[in-house]
């Protein structure tokens, strides 16, 4: 195994950038999810990583070779596809062998190593079928046995499981990760589902419209998103983001939005709303960062019930705010009535506030240092 | 192992220096390989059809007699002969008549034997393959087989009818100048409907049977449901089908040739045969080439749409 | 709702007299053909026509199939020098149209529409306006009277349609495919050799048949560019058995009997396949 390098990776089609200098590091035996919605170049990437597709300009490496000039067939990556790609003329015993085959590898040797391989995947009993007699989960199974037969520098998926349904894929999920720990390989991941990116990674990389907008652990993507984008992609329901204008009254910094609500805000998340460059920002908050009653409270926003939604262990709790709509949670017994009036305040502490313009999240001046810090002393 | 820097951001970036494009001797010699996958197909599609279009153009404008084999430069006389010629607007006429004729009757009947065989029954295997066998059957065989049942004398449409008692006389058609075409349009049908209703039948396979099932749900009658679903999602095949029909007929040559040969006295004379003629009859070389150059030019129009119509219906793909 | 129902019987009932109609137009010419063959030359002639003959002879399928006498000899050999010129064409279309259609399909050369579309058109011309150039350029390589010049065109009636159909059965094999193969360590080519050739078998077979019935079935060509009777094709070969024996119905109708039972058999034999071609090539978009 070994890790990847990508260094200013681009990739233009005539005028169109469909990736825009992507630089990651991917460390050897980790597990790394490449998550964006459709479009956002994600595939592209991991297809360049792989050298089925041309590379514009920039530098990949694996482990210490350079290999964008490298045949596929020479670069010692495996690959599992969303659709599987198991050749459907053969078994799937020729389905595992074949990377061997092609190889060269030594009868007896191939032999052992496809059976090895299919009996760690549980597919022993399949060796003599077709991949079209087989159920999803099952291709899934030799699609994955296929990229283990041999032992590869790295392994490339795209989307594995976004063909199964839902309980499948849980239980895949939970697999994959545990395969990816038992072998310590390195793994990039793409994925549009953020939930599987956010339960399966090391670290996740968010890419949109070609660009790489942030690449940390999933804890840090979700406690601390870069920008706006970061924000509403990762976490379900999605961050609740209002743009307002900052107020200063009496030295009480606020938010204030359409229709009439005005936020105060305390004093750090007030520094930070001040340091805005236009006076607006986005506030963006998670459902579980809101709280409610059913009473009015002194400070508090007045927004109205717009419907609940109980889903057993939570309820959501959809609500008007000015114009905005909003998703909050409680416990699994609060109950209200539509249109009822509901008072709300946000979460100091986990309040996300954005500058309106460049959509970029707005530090304390002396947070930025304090972060690097953390990361370099991790670097160590 | 050090850890990738602070990442980079969205924000404000300089946009990425697209490269310069590659030129076109680039991309050529980068892609080599490739055209050596297509290259027995073009070099073949070449010699077989680039060399012989060229030399019928050039040939066209000269006069051919056949006593010596030279050739005499003649500008545009074989153009303004054929026409200025007595035949030519004979000819023309039935050229269309024969095209259209066969074009539209095919469709009709071929449209119906895909609908009549859509649904399936016991035994529609059968049918369908059944109905295929005159597109296979060579056309020399062909015109031989409707020769000997439209025998005046002989034939079995004659005897048929003489014996139910319809007529009492032998039934004259193909020697006939008034029923040769109908006739020749009705055998060629024959023989084409089968292309049509493989086509179309491909084709109704795609309609998705859930539209179907919304238009039924809406209230939409049988006849509704074929032209508002049906027929909008065939308008592609519909319109390739008819086109290659329309060309296949417009060139069609040996189920006349050797039914009529053209006659009796020309009514059936078609723009292919009378090229045959000229050319291989009357040896003259240079007039049917311009005479062939006069119908390349229609084809070429009618190419036009037909390439027109397979791009809107072919798939892109980026690789 | 009642009348609805009628209508959909009466819809049905109009349905199977429309097949009936169908089966009966396209099946009784070659019953009628058959039916002839096996008369005598009296019994084909005689009025009112009969279906099943009384005395029914395979003397006309003796005579040609028999290399004992000269019409059977002759018979013989325009079989012959249709199986060859028909396999041949067959072998070499296939060979040539896989891979222009696999590299149509796949690569991004520069000129790759045009080039495709160039070899489209050639469906648009007329079989005859070649007709004069081709075997003028015959004759100056001194191929007039051989059978390559009859296979060399064949090819080109063949490949348009072949390179079609075969390049939308590739269109319609995920690329995932090759991509994963490349992965595993095959080259470019391999991975077309080893994983999608055998795929697009079906589409071989189509391809392959199409061809096989254009070489067998060509009439016009054959006719111009071959003199020799010993190296005639069935098409023209039949024609000379009409001009010779004007009057012989049964020996005509046996001869263009067994000239249509190769073809039909095979084409009903891999119509699925061909169908399924067309289907996948032409149609599915």
């Amino acid at each position: 195994m070994a890790g990847v390098i990508l260094r200013e990776v681009t990739k233009t089609y005539g005028d169109v950038v469909a990736v825009d200098r992507v630089s990651l590091e991917v460390d050897d035996g980790e597990f790394v999810a490449l998550v964006g919605p459709s479009g956002c170049g994600k595939t592209t990437t991991l297809n360049l990583i792989a050298g089925l597709i041309d590379i514009t300009a920039g530098e990949i490496l694996l482990g210490d070779r350079a290999i964008n000039d490298l045949d596929p067939k020479d670069r010692d990556l495996a690959m599992v596809f969303q659709n599987y790609a198991l050749y459907p003329n053969k078994t799937v015993f020729e389905n595992l062998a074949f990377p061997l085959r092609m190889r060269k590898v030594a009868k007896s040797v191939l032999d052992a190593q496809v059976k090895r391989t299919a009996n760690v995947l549980s597919i022993e009993h399949l060796l003599d079928r077709h991949p079209r007699q087989l159920s999803g989960g099952q291709q899934q199974r030799v699609a994955l046995g296929r990229a283990l037969v041999r032992s590869p520098q790295a392994f490339l998926m795209d989307e594995p499981l976004s063909n199964l349904d839902a309980k499948l894929r849980v239980q895949m999920r939970a697999e994959l990760k545990r395969f990816h720990q038992e072998l310590n390989a390195t793994v990039i991941y793409v994925t549009h589902d953020q939930l599987e990116a956010v339960t399966m990674a090391d670290r996740i990389a968010v890419m949109h419209l070609g660009v790489l907008q942030q690449y940390a652990t999933p804890d840090e993507i979700y406690n601390r998103p870069l920008n706006t984008f970061v924000a509403g992609f990762i976490g379900s329901p999605a961050m609740n983001l209002l743009r307002g204008q900052v107020t200063t009254q009496d030295s009480q910094v606020a938010v204030a939005g359409d229709g009439g609500w005005l936020m105060p805000l305390e004093d750090a998340p007030g520094r930070r709303a001040l340091s805005s460059s236009t006076g607006q920002v986005i506030a963006g908050v998670r459902h579980g960062h809101i709280r409610m009653s059913l009473e009015p409270q002194a400070g508090w926003m007045e927004g109205r019930v717009y419907t609940v939604e109980p889903t057993g262990d939570l309820t959501y709790i959809h609500l008007k705010l000015g114009n905005h709509l909003l998703v909050a949670s409680n416990h699994a017994d609060f109950r209200a009535a539509p249109d009822a009036p509901i008072w709300i305040m946000f979460d100091q502490d986990h309040l996300h506030l954005f500058d309106a313009e460049t959509e970029q999240l707005l530090e304390d001046a002396g947070m930025p240092l304090r972060v690097s810090a953390r990361r370099e002393a991790a670097a160590v | 192992m050090a850890i990738a820097e602070a990442p980079a951001l969205a924000g404000r970036r300089e946009p990425v220096a697209i490269p310069a494009r590659e030129t076109l001797g680039h991309r050529i010699t980068r892609h080599w390989a490739d055209y050596l996958y297509v290259l027995p197909a073009l070099l073949v599609m070449l010699i077989v059809i680039g060399y012989p279009l060229i030399y019928t153009v050039w040939l066209s404008f000269h006069a051919t007699p056949p006593r010596t084999g030279e050739w005499v430069f003649n500008g545009t006389q074989n153009y303004q002969d054929i026409l200025s010629g007595p035949r030519f607007w004979r000819v023309t006429m039935n050229t269309i008549y024969w095209t259209v004729g066969s074009t539209l009757f095919a469709f009709i009947l071929g449209l119906g034997a895909a609908l009549a065989l859509h649904n399936p029954f016991r035994g529609r295997g059968v049918v369908r393959a059944l109905l295929l066998i005159p597109w296979v059957v060579s056309a020399v065989a062909a015109a031989y087989v409707w020769r000997w049942i439209l025998h005046s004398d002989y034939g079995l449409v004659t005897g048929m009818l003489k014996s139910w008692g319809v007529i009492d006389r032998p039934l004259i058609l193909l020697d006939s100048k008034s029923y040769v075409m109908p006739t020749l349009i009705a055998v060629n049908v024959w023989k084409e409907f089968p292309f049509v209703m493989v086509m179309l039948t491909a084709g109704l396979q795609t309609v998705p049977e859930g539209l179907l099932r919304a238009a039924r749900i809406d209230g939409a009658s049988t006849w509704n449901q074929f032209w508002h679903v049906t027929v909008p999602h065939l308008r592609g095949v519909i319109l390739i089908t008819t086109l290659l029909l329309f060309v296949i007929n417009l060139n069609s040559f040996t189920l006349v040739w050797l039914m009529t040969g053209g006659g009796p006295a020309n009514a059936s004379q078609l723009w292919i045969t009378e090229i045959y003629n000229i050319a291989f009859r009357s040896l003259q070389f240079g007039m049917a080439s311009a005479f062939s150059v006069i119908l390349f030019i229609i084809m070429l129009a009618l190419g036009y749409f037909y390439v027109k119509a397979l791009t809107a219906n072919a798939p892109r793909r980026e690789g | 709702m009642a009348t609805s129902r009628r209508g959909i019987n009466l819809l049905g009932l109009a349905r199977w007299l429309f097949l009936a109609f169908l089966l009966a137009f396209t099946a009784l010419p070659m019953v009628w053909m058959f039916s002839t063959s096996i008369k005598t030359e009296f019994a084909a002639i005689q009025q009112p026509p009969v279906w099943i003959p009384a005395e029914p002879t395979f003397d006309q399928y003796t005579t040609l199939l028999s290399p004992a006498n000269p019409t059977g000899r002759q018979f013989l050999g325009y079989l012959k020098n249709s199986v060859w010129v028909s396999t041949a064409t067959t072998i070499l279309g296939v060979l040539i149209a896989v891979p222009a259609a696999y590299a149509f399909s796949r690569f991004s050369f520069p000129g790759r529409e045009p080039l495709f579309f160039s070899v489209l058109v050639r469906n648009m011309f007329p079989v005859v306006v070649f007709l004069i150039p081709l075997f003028i350029l015959m004759k100056f390589f001194g191929l007039v009277d051989t059978h390559l010049s009859l296979i060399l065109t064949y090819l080109t009636f063949g490949l348009p349609l072949s390179i079609w159909l075969l390049k939308g059965f590739y269109d319609n094999i995920p690329p995932e495919l090759e991509r994963a193969a490349r992965i595993d360590g095959a080259t470019r080519f391999q991975a077309f050799w080893k994983i999608i050739l055998p795929l697009s078998t079906p589409g071989l077979v189509a391809t392959a048949i199409y061809a096989f019935i254009q070489g067998w079935n060509e009439y016009v060509y054959a006719r111009t560019f071959i003199n020799s009777q010993n190296l005639m094709t069935m098409p023209v070969g039949l024609e000379k058995f009409f001009t010779e024996y004007a009057s012989n119905w049964p020996g005509l109708m046996a001869a263009s009997f067994i000239m249509s039972v190769p073809v039909v058999v095979l084409f009903l034999v891999l119509q699925r396949h061909f169908v399924r071609a067309l289907t996948e090539g032409a149609v599915k978009h």
